[in-house]
């Protein structure tokens, strides 16, 4: 490819994401940053929501959010994975529901969930405690024109059929981690 | 990146500067073989920044805002004036707001030679009130921040804005505050006040400059794709084949090299072609053949010749060597694979039942082998280049002529260069023309003619310098530009009506 001239294209996305430019320790001030809202988290308090780092690693935790009252997910608890990159907060921690039991119109198969804030819309003023809360209302308020499961949008509009479906899927998975 | 410049909508975008030079008259000289087919020019990186200023300076006159806003609008609307002045007027706020430009209270804060500027007023350094910071959450007195007024502390604001050059390249420009919802723009200023690393504040710097975006948003303009060569090109869009005046061919579409006559798309086609299946073609014509009843391919994997087809519905046992039934080689039978009969060839039966699988692959290696051919041919031409020096040189010294009597070699070889070019990319551009038709048996007619002219001009230039007759030289590669000129302009006139329109050049194809 001999794209240059002038102005080269400049790197794109993921092109040197290894190196980073991270001046300074980055390493080190991740860490601090997950401490901190770590400490937070636990002081806060907040209704429905919980997380805590997997074992002694501190760049991977384990969520819990539970549904919010009023809507169909009202008493249902769900476990998210959450994997922060080294150049967290700059850029965005990768978040899944794990195991994938999650059905809902913009949660994939596989855990996957579609929310511009993990994605283009992400900040570094966000946080694992904003990360939560947001999917905790994406769960009674989906966006339903960029559905992930077609099968859950085009039931949403019927909530008594979309519970049944919901229950159904969610008692079709063993109780126990069903992914690593 | 963005390739192909088809985004609609910037047709009318006015090139103020468009009609101050008589682009015909400069690529006369520097482009004779297609001059009628040429309507490019070459601009280099200060006539950029002039055209690009002229715009600015205008929009600044005409919405009566600062040169920065200016630019950072022109930047926002992709160089789009009509629709900024048409939303400017509409509503000015909306439209500034979505640039990034901030209104109101300037409540920034920016560090500078030793002293703090909160809102435009210097006062000593450290005199803040300590702040806790958004991104790291500790607490300090060392922060920046936008119009905005969201402090960040300059740790972290110089590695939010190194991610952001990283991951963006030259979109860096449009990164904001980075509160979410805060849509301000990142500010020069800013930027140059933070300890970023010298080759991250080099890109911003960079992709702030005006006549980058100018050039990169607008269809019309490309910058030339030679490594370090800081020009542009202009053309009309759906112009192809450019040369930048370092010497740089490229196509103005794909940005791939220069492949006329054949559209990117074929290229495109074809290089994936070759790539999928040369090896895969290769491999078959050379290990395989193909069954004489049913023509599937079939390879000989052990020393027998007596082969049987695999084909469940052909099964039909032949001779390896001459493709005849293996009935007929059976002892006592009449053996005649040893003898070569001209009456077989003709009614052999590979020849009459190819199956179209076989016949494409051969139609496909036909046209593979003559691009190949004319792609190797290329490199000689090259090195033929340097040689030619050495021959003028030599030439001078045998006396009675000077130097300049014999640049006409240079011409030659330079002629020779653009025929062997162009031809490599008739054969793919002739792979893909339908089969059959009055066109296609004009165009290989001309195919042919340039060919043979080629290889003529070729075996001339590569006589002994004794041999070489200027007359003749000069005859064969004024005449071999011709018959290149006569087919691309034949296959212009097919392709679009009207491109042959535009370039304003000589009339159509005549035969010399």
């Amino acid at each position: 490819m001999s794209a240059s001239g002038a102005f080269p294209a400049a790197a794109g996305t993921s092109s040197s994401k290894a190196g980073a430019p991270a001046p300074a320790a980055s390493g080190q001030s991740v860490n601090k940053r997950l401490q901190s809202e770590l400490m937070s988290l636990m002081m806060g308090g907040d209704a429905g929501i919980s997380a805590f780092p997997d074992g002694d690693n501190i760049f991977q935790w384990t969520g819990t959010i539970t549904g919010g009252a009023g809507t169909v997910y009202e008493g249902l608890t769900f476990k998210l994975s959450l994997k922060f990159p080294t150049g967290y907060p700059y850029e965005a921690p990768a978040v899944t529901f794990n195991p994938p039991s999650c059905f809902h119109p913009n949660v994939d198969q596989y855990g996957n969930i579609c929310l511009d804030i993990l994605k283009e819309k992400w900040s570094a003023v966000y946080n694992v405690r904003t990360i939560l809360l947001s999917i905790q209302s994406l769960l009674g308020d989906p966006n339903l024109d960029s559905p992930l499961n077609g099968h859950a949008a085009s039931l949403w509009p019927n909530q008594a059929d979309f519970k049944k479906a919901l229950l159904k899927h969610k008692s079709s998975l063993p109780s126990g981690e069903r992914r690593p | 990146m963005s390739e192909a410049g088809s985004s609609d909508g910037y047709d009318e975008m006015s090139c103020s500067q468009e009609d101050t030079s008589d682009p015909e008259e400069e690529i006369f000289d520097s482009e004779p073989i297609r001059q009628q087919t040429q309507t490019f020019t070459v601009l280099d990186a200060s006539e950029c920044l002039a055209l690009a200023q002229k715009e600015v300076d205008e929009v600044r006159e005409l919405l009566c805002c600062s040169e920065e806003v200016a630019s950072i609008l022109m930047r926002q609307f992709r160089w789009n004036r009509e629709k900024l002045t048409e939303e400017y007027l509409c509503d000015a706020d909306k439209v500034l707001k979505r640039a990034g430009i901030h209104q109101g209270e300037n409540l920034e804060i920016v560090h500078a030679d030793g002293a703090v500027a909160v809102g435009g007023t210097s006062q000593p350094r450290g005199s803040l009130p300590d702040v806790q910071c958004l991104i790291c959450y500790e607490t300090s007195a060392d922060y920046s921040a936008l119009g905005c007024g969201h402090q960040f502390c300059n740790t972290c604001y110089t590695t939010f804005l190194a991610h952001k050059i990283t991951d963006e390249g030259y979109n860096c420009v449009f990164a904001t505050c980075p509160k979410p919802e805060c849509s301000l723009v990142v500010s020069e200023r800013l930027v140059h006040s933070l300890a970023l690393p010298a080759d991250k504040r080099a890109i911003f710097d960079k992709a702030r400059r005006i006549e980058r975006s100018y050039v990169d948003d607008n269809p019309n303009l490309k910058w030339c794709t030679a490594a370090g060569c800081g020009n542009a090109i202009r053309a009309p869009k759906g112009h192809l084949g450019v040369k930048c005046s370092c010497g740089q061919r490229f196509c103005f579409k794909c940005n791939d090299e220069d492949h006329a006559p054949c559209s990117c798309e074929e290229l495109a086609k074809w290089m994936v072609k070759c790539r999928d299946d040369s090896e895969t073609y290769n491999w078959l014509m050379s290990n395989t053949k193909a069954c004489p009843k049913c023509a599937t391919s079939i390879e000989k994997n052990g020393g027998c010749n007596h082969m049987t087809c695999k084909n469940s519905s052909c099964k039909f046992e032949f001779c390896w060597v001459c493709l005849g039934p293996w009935r007929i080689h059976r002892a006592g039978s009449y053996y005649s694979c040893n003898r070569y009969d001209p009456e077989k060839e003709k009614e052999n039966p590979e020849a009459k039942k190819k199956d179209s699988s076989r016949a494409a692959l051969e139609r496909y290696l036909h046209y593979y082998t003559r691009f190949t051919n004319h792609h190797n041919s290329l490199k000689f031409e090259v090195e033929a280049r340097a040689k030619m020096e050495e021959k003028i040189k030599e030439m001078e010294k045998q006396g009675d002529k000077t130097w300049i009597d014999c640049t006409y070699l240079k011409d030659a070889n330079e002629a020779l260069y653009e025929c062997r070019y162009a031809l490599q990319y008739t054969y793919v551009y002739a792979f893909y023309l339908p089969q059959g038709g009055n066109f296609r048996t004009h165009f290989e007619m001309n195919q042919t003619e340039l060919e043979q002219q080629t290889e003529q001009l070729s075996e001339m230039l590569e006589k002994d310098v004794s041999e070489i007759h200027r007359a003749e030289v000069v005859h064969c590669f004024t005449m071999a530009k011709t018959r290149l000129t006569n087919l691309l302009e034949l296959v212009a006139v097919r392709g679009s009506g009207s491109a042959t329109d535009t370039s304003g050049g000589a009339g159509s194809s005549s035969d010399p």
